[in-house]
Order: structure tokens, then sequence, then C-alpha cells
């Protein structure tokens, strides 16, 4: 007998989890030592993408049914071992598909499930949503349950529900159709949770928002997408009379883009212990216009990220104060502003005059600050004092990166170079906008250890999945 | 000089030792790890028999092991490198070494190994997947096969 199949069936039940479900499916066929291992797969995971057939001309014709058929095929023969996780990426269209969809969430719900990520898109006209059935959420194994699109779920004050996730350590929640009240509530069930991305789309008609965190969080995204051009940011701070969160003083990295500013800084406060934070480009809406005052001090933060909309460098300047530990500063001009800001529509907001600043030089140049990245700069004659500035009494720095466009910083680079520096160790480094895509890149490649060995996986598939597209026999 | 360096003996299926720094197996092999934390490992005494290990076998994987080892800090594209070489045996060797990585809990090699083997599965069609993995006999009848060939054409 050839050595592969000597093989015993964990290690090749190994090797199938490996791949995605569809190619696992198709190994069925390869041989009848084979045949049985599809029937006690531990990790399901489907892509409607995997079922396209370049053959035919509307190649996305049938490819929902061959996945339903599939998922079927496998959840039907399934046998003992019990499935540890489910993913399922695909778009819906008839109300029935709902029904089936719901119908295998309950099918692979059981007391060994760990992970269960859905990324649903639904095109229909009336509204209508996914609802995840109530047993998902009192689901005493979950460890991941990563929740994207036009889904929704019972309100878990409904007394009918009984929410219960003791293991869940990370939950994601990308535009789902939940009140925030919900999502709080659904939060102070989840008692080991350490990772929360919350991506909200939610429609605000709450009078009092009150979020519990649970203790144990260390990491936080909180995004809440109130569109900042229309301004709604500002009639929303009118929707939240109160505001209450709590909790969040273990957390050590967090992601926040809020438009409201009294909610940014009712989170900001809440923070003891952050390492990392990153402020999104909403909060630049209106977090630049309060009193420094009202913003708390970090004193373990090392790394900063701020999105701002123009290279504010009063705001840049208030933010290094309240972070004496501070090491890396990262700037990130985001691409569609720059657009905006050629025009430049906004009152630069910028030192009154290079003599007038701070009269204490922020402590994290004197010691900590390190590394200061700017991304997609294009320059503007007033940012210059903040590059002196900070060259003159960074004692320590060791470099400054600045990506720029090439077109718009013609004598840029050499000017900068002229200025003095009080580190003999500083480096000025400059990548042009074109190399950014490459340092993306590496970014994604760099990832190691045993904890990103889930996300390398994922982006292994990532990849996989890109093959897989351009391979249509398979 | 400092202390010696720890060793443990590692005894293969043909009974020839291997001494191995006690670190470097420590540090990959989560079995070897708990052999020696829970002491049932006698330093003076004891041999680790891996009775289903070859030799040849046996030392490939300690030089994993050995290399993962002292060169950790080294850039990741070297290691991999490294890691490509290192897998480049015929099938029975990377059977070989599959089955001893899983005796021995080595994760970073299983993980390697299976990688490897995965992409001999992934886009390939299934004649293909039996010339590779040699598979003569697929154990269905003619009519199942068949079966199988008219059901999923796209797959071979």
């Amino acid at each position: 007998m050839d050595r592969i199949s000597d093989l015993p069936d964990c290690i090749l039940l190994h090797i199938l989890s490996f791949l995605p479900t569809k190619t696992a499916f198709f190994t069925t066929v390869l041989s009848r030592r084979w045949t049985h291992l599809c029937h006690d797969l531990q990790h399901l995971e489907f892509n409607q993408i995997q079922f396209l057939n370049r053959n035919r001309i509307r190649s996305g014709f049938g490819s929902r049914e061959r996945l339903f058929a599939i998922v079927n095929w496998i959840l039907s023969r399934h046998r003992v071992p019990p499935i540890r996780t489910f993913r399922l990426t695909c778009c819906l269209d008839q109300f029935h598909e709902f029904t089936t969809v719901q119908g295998f969430i309950r099918e692979v719900l059981g007391p060994n499930l760990q992970e269960l990520d859905l990324q649903l898109s639904i095109f229909d006209f009336f509204d209508r949503k996914v609802v995840i059935p109530n047993g998902v959420f009192s689901c005493a194994s979950l460890v991941t349950l990563r929740l994207s699109g036009d889904i929704t779920f019972l309100s878990p004050s409904s007394p009918w529900c009984g929410y219960h996730l003791p293991s869940l350590k990370t939950l994601e929640m990308h535009d789902v159709a939940a009140s925030i009240d919900d999502v709080a509530e659904l939060l102070s069930h989840c008692t080991a949770l350490e990772t929360l991305i919350l991506d909200l789309n939610c429609r605000v008609s709450e009078v009092g928002l009150r979020i519990h965190f649970p203790l144990s969080l260390k990491k936080l995204n909180f995004r809440s997408d109130f569109d900042p051009l229309r301004r709604i940011g500002i009639e929303c701070r009118q929707q939240f009379p109160s505001i209450c969160v709590s909790n969040l003083h273990n957390v050590e990295e967090a992601t926040i883009n809020v438009a409201s500013r009294g909610f940014v800084l009712k989170f900001l406060v809440e923070f003891r212990w952050l390492r990392s934070l990153v402020l999104g480009n909403l909060v630049f809406t209106c977090l630049p216009q309060a009193p420094p005052d009202l913003i708390p001090e970090f004193t373990s933060l090392h790394r900063l990220e701020l999105a701002v909309g123009c290279f504010d460098t009063r705001y840049i300047m208030n933010m290094l104060e309240k972070c004496p530990m501070l090491k890396v500063l990262v700037i990130v001009i985001p691409e569609f502003f720059t657009h905006f800001v050629n025009k430049d529509p906004y009152a630069p907001r910028r030192w009154e005059h290079p003599m007038k600043v701070p009269v204490k030089v922020p402590t994290c140049l004197v010691s900590h600050l390190k590394v200061i990245k700017i991304k997609g700069y294009f320059e503007s004659r007033d940012d210059r004092d903040f590059f002196a500035y900070v060259l003159q009494h960074g004692l320590v720095l060791e470099s400054l990166d600045i990506q720029v466009d090439l077109a718009r910083a013609e004598g840029f680079p050499e000017k900068l170079s002229l200025l003095p520096r009080s580190s003999k160790a500083c480096q000025i480094n400059f990548c042009w906008n074109q190399e950014k895509e490459k340092e993306e890149e590496e970014k994604q490649a760099s990832p190691r250890g045993p904890q990103q060995w889930q996300q390398l996986r994922t982006l292994q598939e990532k990849a996989l999945l890109e093959l897989l597209q351009k391979n249509p026999n398979l | 000089m400092g202390s010696p360096v720890k060793k443990i003996m590692l005894c293969s299926s043909e009974k020839e030792i291997f001494s191995v720094e006690e670190q470097v197996m420590v540090q990959h092999s989560v079995i070897i790890n708990n052999m020696i934390e829970d002491g049932s490992y006698n330093h003076e005494e004891s041999k680790i028999p891996l009775d289903c290990v070859d030799s040849k076998t046996l030392k490939k994987v300690i030089d994993y092991c050995t290399h993962h080892t002292h060169h950790h800090n080294d850039n990741q594209e070297d290691l991999e490198a490294w890691d490509a070489q290192f897998l480049n045996v015929d099938s029975n060797g990377l059977y070989d070494l599959l089955m001893a990585a899983n005796y021995l809990e080595i994760r970073n090699l299983l993980d390697l190994i299976y990688g490897t083997i995965k992409n001999m599965i992934k886009g390939k069609k299934i004649d293909e997947i039996r010339r590779i993995f040699n598979i003569k006999d697929h154990g269905f009848t003619p009519e199942e096969e068949e079966q199988n060939r008219k059901e999923y054409p796209h797959f071979y």
C-alpha cells in the first residue's frame, strides 16, 4: 500500500484541515481510504468564491447551490467527532436560503464548537437579515465568534434568551444590525473576553448608552460609522445624553474610531494600562477641538497612531504631552483625505509661532520617543516647524520615516536633512508613496510566533483562495 | 568556560544512541519537555527510546531542532530557505519525518510538513495526486470509479 494511505486517520485529517473544506471534500474520490475521512472533519470552512464556475458566462450562477449541496452532504454524513470550527462566507438571495443557513448553524452547534465565523451578505431590497439562532449565545465552548454582514440577533434581554458565553475570547461584529444596547447586554455575558472588535453600523435612537465591558478585555477595536462628512457625529452626541463605559483598565491595545468627542473621551479616561492606541480618522473630526486638559495622561502608552485629515501640529503636540513613555508615534493621513486637503477646506490648526511652542518639552521626546513615522504626507510650509522641533528636542530619536508623494515633495528631503538634530543616531528616511504597497506586504508577511499562527494560516488560505480563483479546474 | 551543556540521550529504532543538548529538545518537543519536567528522565541512566523513529530520521529531526534553537533570531527568509532545503527529501523520508514529528510532538516541524503536503494536494487533479502519492490501488470498484468520474468530472 502507498505510504500516505498508511498514515493514521488523525494525521490525514490534520492535513485536510489545512485545506479549504471544498478541496478536502474532493479527496473523497481519491481512494477508498480517504472517502470516509470527510465524515470526520472537525474544521469546516466554506467560501462561495471557491464554487464559482469559470467556464460559464454567468460564473456566479449556481455557485451558491453547489456550496449548499456540499455543506449539506458533509453535515448529513458527519460522524462522531464534534465540529470545532465552522466558517461560512456567502451571498444570499432567496428567503429560503436564510433558513438553510440558520439550519447549518443549528447543525454545527454543539458542546464542542469553538469557532463560528459567518460573513453573509444579502441581495435584497427588503432589509431582511439572517437571525442568529439563540443557541449560539449559550454555547459554553465557543471561543471565537465573528459575525459580519446582514446578520441580526434577538435582544438578549428577552426573557427566553439564556445568554451564557463563559469561554468566549474573541468577539467580532461588523455591520451587524443590532442596537448598541443589545451589544452592551451581550457583552455582560462574556466574562472571559479578551479581544473585542465592534464595527457598528447602528441606528442610534437610544436615550442613554451604558457599556460595562468585561474586565478580562485586553484588546479593543471600537468603530462606529457615523458619517463624518455629514457631521452626524454632532447629532449623535446629542442622541447620547449619557454615556457610560466602564471596566476598560486591563485593555492593552485599543483602536477607537468614533465621531463623538464625548464618546471618545469617555473611552480614553477609562484606559489605565494601555500600551498601544490607534485613534481613527473619525476621532480627528472631534478630538482636536477638545481642551487638552480633558484628555487623560497615558502613563504606559508605547505606541500611538493618529489618523489626521491634515497635519495638525497642535493636536499632535497635545497628544505627545499626554504620553510620557511613548516610543513610537505614527501619523497617518488617509488617502481619501489627501484629496480634500489639497484644496484645504480646513483652517490649518497650527502652532501660533515657533517661539511660543510649549514651554516644557513633552517628556517622551526627551527620554523615550525613538521612532516617528508619517504616512501619506504632503508638504505644507507650516509643518516644518514641527519637524524642526522634534529633531531639536528628540534626544533619543532614532528614526524619522516619512512616506511622501514624490511629485509634491520637491526639495523637501534636502531641506529637512539640513535641520539641526539633537540625537546623533537619528536617521531621516523617505519612502515614496509608490513603495507603500510593498511596505504593506512586508507588514503582512512578518507576523510570526505561536499566537499569530492562526493569523498566518488565514493569510495562507487567502493566497490559496486566489490560487483557486485562477485555477477554475479545481 | 561555564557549566557544561546538559545533554540527553535519544535511542533510535536501530538502538543507535544520539546525544543532544537538553535545551534543544525541551524547547521543541512537547513529549521530551514533559519527561524532563516530571522528572521521569534520569540524566545518569536514562535513554529515551524512540522505537518508531529510525536513525536517519532521528538525525534529521535533531538537525531541525538544533538549527531552529540556535538560529531563531535569523531573518525569516534565511530560515525559510533552510526549511525548504531541509524538506528536500523523497516522499518516504517526508512520511518518516511526519510520523517522528507527530510522535515527539514538534509543533513547528509538523506545521512545516503539513504545509508541504497541503501544497502537494492543492490545485491538482485527482489523477495527478494519485501519481504524486503513488496511490496505485484506489480501492473503488470500476463501477464506483466510473460513477465518481461522471459525478465530478472537473475533479479528474
